[in-house]
C-alpha cells in the first residue's frame, strides 16, 4: 500500500459517493439485487442470488475486512444528493502474481443510460494509478456482456484477447482487458475524473 | 461463530460505558490516549511497550482489528465514557477454543476508578454468553495485579490456576480466572450487566 495511510474509504464525484462498504448496507444491497436478479446471477461466484439477509451481512463484514486488509476495495455506489445505492465497483487483487489489480462494477438496470458505471469506475481508476501505484488495471467479462465491454471501453481499456475456460463440460470464455497508467493519464475519462476527490479512513485529502 | 443471525454484538452500553468495535477513525485518539499514559499501563499491558508506534502502523493496526472483528476472528473494543464519549481504554475478547474466549481490557490512568473496568468486563462477559454462545470465559491476570484480581473476584470470576512462568529471569505467574455457562447467571456479573444493551451490525438490538 504506497500511501502510508491506507487507500481511499471515501470518494466523490459529480454525481456519486463512493465508500467502502458497511455492514449496515446489507439491506440496501439486498434489494438492489432482488431488483436485478437475472442479471447478478450471470456474474461469478453470484448463482446463490438473492442471499438471506444474514448471509448478507456475513457477506458486508467479510468485504470490510478485506478493505481493512488491503485484499480488496470494494465500493458501495450512492447517489450523491439522495444517497440511493446503484451499484458496486470494486478493485482486487489478480491471482496468480496478485500485482496486477482489476477492476469490476455494475450499476442496478434502472440507472442505465445514466452513466453512473463510467463516472464510479473513472473515479476508481485514478485512484488505482494514483493512490494505490497500479502498474496495470485489468478487468474481464463474458462474451455476451455488451454492457462490461462498453464500460471497459469507456473507460480507455484495450481488448487483449479471449481467454478460454471449460467449466464442467461447459465453455466459459471470458473477455480480457488492461488499461495502463500511461494510457489513463492521456485519456479522455482521466480529464473527466479529474474534479473526483477521495478521502483516507481519517478524513484526511487524498487527492 | 455466533449463535445471532446478524453476528456479534457491535456496540455494547452500560451505564457507565460505551464498547463498540474500533472504528480505523479512531486511531489519532487512540495514539494520544497511549502516549499520555504509557508509565500506568506499563506494568499491566505488556504491547504497550511497543508504544507509541507512528500513525499509518498504528492505523494499520487499528483496520486489523476491525477485519478481524468482521470476520468473527477477535473482537476488540474501544471503550468510551458513557457520559463524556472520550475514549478511555480497550476490551478485547479473543477466543480460545472451539467455544470459549480470553477476556481483557484496559483503561488509561485519569479514568481508571469510574467503575468502567467493572461495567465493561461484566457487559463483555455477558455479551459472549448470550450472543456468541460460548460455554467459558476466561481471563488471565497477573499474580501481582492486585486491582485486576479484586475485579474478577467481584465479577464472580473463579480462580482455576496459577501457572508459573519466568520472563527475563523474573517470575510473572499468570492467574487463570473463568465462568463457566451454566454459572453465569447466578454470578454478580450477570447482575451488574443485566442493565447493559448491545446491538448488532445491523442496529438490532440483541439484548
Amino acid at each position: 500500500m504506497p500511501h502510508p495511510l491506507g487507500p481511499p474509504y471515501y470518494i466523490t464525484t459529480t454525481r456519486l459517493v463512493l465508500r467502502c462498504w458497511e455492514p449496515a448496507d446489507a439491506p440496501a444491497l439486498s434489494a438492489l439485487v432482488e431488483r436485478n436478479l437475472d442479471f447478478v446471477r450471470r456474474r461469478p461466484g453470484r448463482q446463490d442470488e438473492p442471499r438471506p439477509l444474514e448471509d448478507r451481512v456475513v457477506e458486508m463484514r467479510q468485504r470490510r475486512a478485506a478493505f481493512d486488509v488491503d485484499d480488496q476495495w470494494s465500493y458501495a455506489v450512492r447517489t450523491a444528493d439522495e444517497g440511493a445505492l446503484v451499484g458496486i465497483v470494486t478493485l482486487f487483487r489478480v491471482p496468480p502474481n496478485r500485482v496486477d489489480i482489476g477492476f469490476a462494477g455494475w450499476c442496478g438496470a434502472e440507472y442505465a443510460g445514466c452513466g453512473y458505471e463510467a463516472e464510479a469506475g473513472a473515479a476508481l481508476a485514478r485512484a488505482a494509478f494514483e493512490l494505490l501505484d497500479v502498474p496495470r488495471l485489468y478487468a474481464a467479462c463474458p462474451p455476451d456482456d455488451a454492457a462490461a465491454a462498453a464500460l471497459f471501453r469507456a473507460l480507455g481499456f484495450a481488448h487483449d484477447g479471449v481467454e478460454r475456460r471449460l467449466d464442467d463440460g461447459v465453455r466459459r470464455d471470458e473477455l480480457l482487458w488492461s488499461l495502463l497508467p500511461d494510457e489513463w493519464e492521456a485519456g479522455a475519462p482521466a480529464a473527466a475524473a479529474a474534479d473526483a476527490r477521495a478521502f483516507g479512513v481519517l478524513g484526511d485529502r487524498l487527492f | 461463530m455466533p449463535l445471532h443471525r446478524f453476528g456479534p454484538a457491535y456496540r455494547i452500553e452500560t451505564p457507565r460505558v460505551v464498547l463498540r468495535c474500533w472504528d480505523p477513525a479512531d486511531t489519532p485518539e487512540l495514539r494520544t490516549l497511549l502516549s499520555g499514559n504509557l508509565e500506568h499501563l506499563l506494568p499491566w499491558v505488556p504491547w504497550v511497550a511497543d508504544e507509541p508506534k507512528p500513525l499509518d502502523e498504528k492505523l494499520r493496526e487499528v483496520r486489523g482489528w476491525r477485519a478481524g472483528f468482521d470476520l468473527d476472528q477477535a473482537w476488540l473494543y474501544a471503550l468510551f465514557g458513557a457520559e463524556d464519549g472520550v475514549l478511555a481504554g480497550g476490551v478485547g475478547v479473543n477466543q480460545c477454543g472451539a467455544s470459549a474466549v480470553d477476556i481483557g481490557g484496559w483503561v488509561a490512568g485519569a479514568r481508571g476508578h469510574r467503575g468502567y473496568h467493572t461495567e465493561a468486563a461484566a457487559s463483555a462477559t455477558r455479551a459472549a454468553f448470550e450472543v456468541l454462545g460460548m460455554t467459558r470465559v476466561q481471563a488471565l491476570c497477573d499474580s501481582e495485579n492486585e486491582h485486576s484480581i479484586a475485579l474478577l473476584r467481584k465479577l464472580g470470576f473463579t480462580h482455576e490456576a496459577t501457572p508459573r512462568h519466568r520472563v527475563d529471569g523474573r517470575r510473572m505467574d499468570e492467574m487463570v480466572w473463568s465462568i463457566l455457562a451454566d454459572e453465569w447467571p447466578a454470578t454478580p456479573a450477570a447482575e451488574l450487566a443485566a442493565s447493559a444493551r448491545a446491538w448488532d451490525a445491523l442496529g438490532n438490538r440483541l439484548f
